[in-house]
């Protein structure tokens, strides 16, 4: 059995110096504080000897899993590499194991040397190969029956009970097919099959409402067909073909017929699309319509007949317009006399106003005068009021004659030259405008001849024919309009059979598009009803059938790892059992359990191991454990696997980090008795925090040890080790 | 014996034996995730590969 001798540990973890630590004694105590660099120590064998297989999740312990800041780092922080030399002593004498990394450098960075007891050195590859030789243990193994993990002890007290069957499948060194059995569960592969088989559903209701939506457009236009004279039995391509062909000989005739050539039309083909042969066949039908002799001269007849409607409408307005002015004029010249007898009218008014001008022009001095004259009598005093202004002679009362002459004579004279001289006036200023308004009739009337002239110069130039003054130009566009409708309606007749023709083609044409699409219909349905026989639906079956047995297989799988895990439980249980029942009551030292059985069936929820502790009456005393019953019990597997493993295990020696925990003085105090009975078969590395058992092992442990106290910690130089004897 | 043909030797078909040799061969690279992403990226494949087969089938009706 291979026992460790001697540890150097430099820039691993806490450690940043080389520090050497013995194990010359069949028990080794690590004891002190928190972060003082014991599980360093412990940490350093187990990676000197297994590498990367104690980190990360492999390892199967949850505190080395973690990337970035939350891995559990080799190199120590403040060290740039990480060095451990390990001396174990076999048979053959002593190994020396060195494992190195260099922070940053990955695989690179990593090496191991093995010195075998003969001289020989081996490294890398090699050295790891003789190094498996040398332990014949695996990490697995290693982490159950070598090393107590603190936190195996951990988890199983912690868990509730129904989480507890993981803990013992990792306690007795199963992790690897709980981690395997947990990736399968984690895998989407039965959420992926359920959700290719929703969209098969979904498929399948597609495929089942498009046959039904085209079943109902078929039957719809089945219908139509039979409307059209298309019986069952004319559903079918040959009749389609024949449609087609007959359609192109009438197009043909049509146009012979027209005394026109047709162009060519693309044969109807099944497998193409109809849209070039319909369209072909209306684009011919347009242009030999449009090319059609009767329709041309229609259409120019129908635009000459326009053209006469619209002359012979404006001459007629023209017509009526100059009529219309012609007699405005003559009502006024009847009513006003003409241009000569207005003008004789307004010179004689004016005669007469000059008459009447000069007659007051006669009569203003006198009144002028005796104007003044009774203003002078006025303003006179009494004795000077009957002289004459021009004469100075008296005349008695001749202020009473001047304004009886005033008043009776001159005053009203004058005014009624006025008047007149303003009625005449008025009467001049009615004929000046009846002269402009005469005027006015004249010019209009001129305008509107023109504008006649103009309209039978247009019909003349239209129809080019001179016309006399005897012509009537509105009977003549009239005969004209009569001859044009005449020989319209012998076209009109002439076209009737020839439309008809055309709209037979046509009509064929919506017969011939209907059949078509019948045919494309069923060929489309037999296709979705057939579809079950293509190669794609074939593969996408295969597909959800590999899918299905993929699930199987690896339900099948997971079985098997199950029944392995069982198997494996039941050999471990089954070695261990009676160990486990003896250190269990040696700890807990509790009358209730004359022995505690173990055994593990299948678990029926989830197929997995079932652990079902027992007491002598058969009953599971697991919910009524304490934490510390539990810790007793984890510890009791530890050591049960470690002693069970004594003969044939190559590994002389256990390591026990913080085995303590939740556990009183007296369970203390026979753990320790434990220890000191395994230090007869196995030397034992104890590393712990807890000063209460540090001190039942000083003075319980009978066998010679080394006791190392670990302190006053720092960043840079790591612990303070002190060795006491 | 470990774990790994403790299995194996259980095993009957090929099939199954060759899913194994995959899984043991994901757990060593990557661990319980490396499983799940092997068996995910297969069930994916197949996945795609399904849904143009049926976008296919779509096409057809």
């Amino acid at each position: 059995m291979l026992k460790i001798k001697k540890i150097e540990i430099e820039g691993f973890r806490g450690f940043t110096q080389k520090t050497p630590i013995e194990f010359e004694n069949p028990i080794t105590l690590l004891y002190g504080g928190n972060h003082q660099g014991k599980s360093s120590v412990v940490n350093s064998i187990e990676w000197c000897l297994y590498g990367d297989e104690c980190i990360g999740e492999k390892s199967g312990i949850r505190e080395r899993v973690g990337t970035g800041e939350m891995a559990w780092r080799v190199v120590n922080d403040n060290s740039e590499k990480a060095q451990v030399k390990l001396e174990i002593e076999g048979e053959s004498g002593l190994f020396t194991i060195t494992r190195a990394e260099v922070k940053g450098k990955g695989k690179k960075g990593k090496s191991l040397k093995v010195s075998l007891p003969n001289g020989i050195e081996k490294e890398e590859e090699e050295a790891e190969k003789e190094l498996v030789k040398i332990l014949r243990v695996s990490f697995k193994d290693f982490a159950t029956t070598v090393y107590q993990h603190q936190e195996a002890i951990h988890d199983f007290v912690i868990q509730k009970p129904s989480e507890q069957s993981d803990v013992m499948d990792r306690l007795l060194g199963l992790s690897d097919y709980r981690n395997i059995l947990d990736g399968i569960k984690r895998s989407d592969i039965q959420k992926i099959q359920k959700e290719i088989t929703e969209e098969f559903n979904k498929f399948q209701i597609r495929v089942q409402e498009a046959i039904k939506i085209r079943q109902n457009d078929l039957e719809d236009k089945k219908s139509k067909a039979k409307g059209k004279g298309l019986d069952e039995e004319d559903l079918n391509e040959n009749k389609l073909l024949k449609l087609a062909q007959s359609t192109i000989k009438d197009i043909d005739n049509f146009a012979r017929l027209l005394g026109l050539k047709a162009v060519p039309i693309p044969a109807l083909s099944y497998s193409k699309n109809s849209e070039s042969f319909i369209t072909g066949i209306k684009n011919e039908c347009n242009r030999l319509w449009a090319e059609s002799p009767d329709i041309k001269e229609q259409s120019e007849k129908q635009k000459n007949r326009s053209e006469i409607v619209s002359l012979k409408s404006k001459f007629e307005t023209q017509y009526h317009n100059f009529k219309a002015k012609e007699k405005e004029l003559n009502d006024f010249e009847i009513e006003n006399g003409n241009k000569d007898e207005i003008n004789e009218k307004i010179r004689k008014i004016a005669d007469e106003i000059e008459a009447i001008d000069r007659e007051i022009n006669r009569i203003s001095p006198k009144a002028k005068l005796v104007e003044e004259g009774i203003s002078i009598l006025t303003s006179a005093a009494p004795p000077e009021a009957d002289l004459c202004p021009l004469c100075g002679k008296k005349v008695p009362g001749l202020i009473e004659h001047l304004q009886k002459e005033w008043e009776e004579i001159i005053k009203t004279k004058v005014e009624e030259l006025n008047k007149q001289q303003r009625d005449l006036n008025k009467k001049k200023s009615d004929l000046e405008r009846l002269n402009k308004e005469y005027i006015r009739l004249v010019e209009d009337a001129q305008r509107e001849k023109e504008g006649l002239k103009k309209a039978i110069n247009n019909i003349s130039g239209f129809l080019r024919k001179e016309f006399s003054e005897k012509d009537d130009p509105a009977a003549i566009l009239s005969v004209e309009i009569k001859n044009i409708d005449l020989r319209l309606k012998e076209i009109e007749d002439a076209i009737k059979s020839k439309r008809a023709t055309i709209d037979g083609i046509l009509e064929r044409l919506d017969m011939i598009k209907l059949l078509y699409e019948i045919l494309l219909l069923k060929n489309k349905l037999e296709q979705i009803n057939q579809i079950q026989s293509t190669d794609t639906y074939q593969t996408q079956e295969k597909i959800r059938t590999d899918v299905s047995n993929l699930i199987r297989d690896v339900e099948k799988l997971g079985k098997i790892i199950k029944s392995c895990m069982l198997r494996e439980a039941e050999q471990r249980i089954d070695l261990t059992r009676s160990s486990i029942d003896y250190y269990f009551r040696k700890i807990t030292c509790n009358s209730a359990f004359q022995t505690l059985g173990i055994k593990v069936e299948e678990d029926k929820k989830t197929g997995g191991n079932l652990y079902i502790f027992e007491d002598q009456d058969g009953k599971r005393p697991i919910p009524i454990l304490s934490q510390g019953d539990l810790n007793s019990l984890a510890l009791s597997i530890f050591l049960g696997l470690a002693k069970t493993s004594e003969d044939s295990h190559p590994l002389g020696f256990i390591v026990m980090d913080d085995p303590s925990q939740s556990l009183d003085s007296q369970e203390k105090s026979r753990l320790v008795e434990i220890i000191n009975e395994i230090g007869d078969i196995k030397s034992i590395i104890v590393s712990t925090m807890d000063s209460e058992l540090q001190q039942l092992l000083k003075n319980g442990i009978t066998k010679v040890k080394s006791i190392y106290k670990f302190s006053d910690w720092a960043l840079t130089s790591g612990p303070k080790i002190s060795k006491e004897t | 014996m470990g774990f790994k043909e403790k299995v194996q030797d259980k095993i009957k078909e090929d099939k199954l034996r060759s899913l194994w040799h995959e899984i043991c061969e994901s757990y060593e690279q990557g661990g319980i995730a490396q499983i799940k992403a092997s068996l995910d990226s297969q069930v994916d494949k197949i996945k795609k590969d399904y849904m143009q087969q049926l976008e296919d089938l779509k096409k057809m009706i």
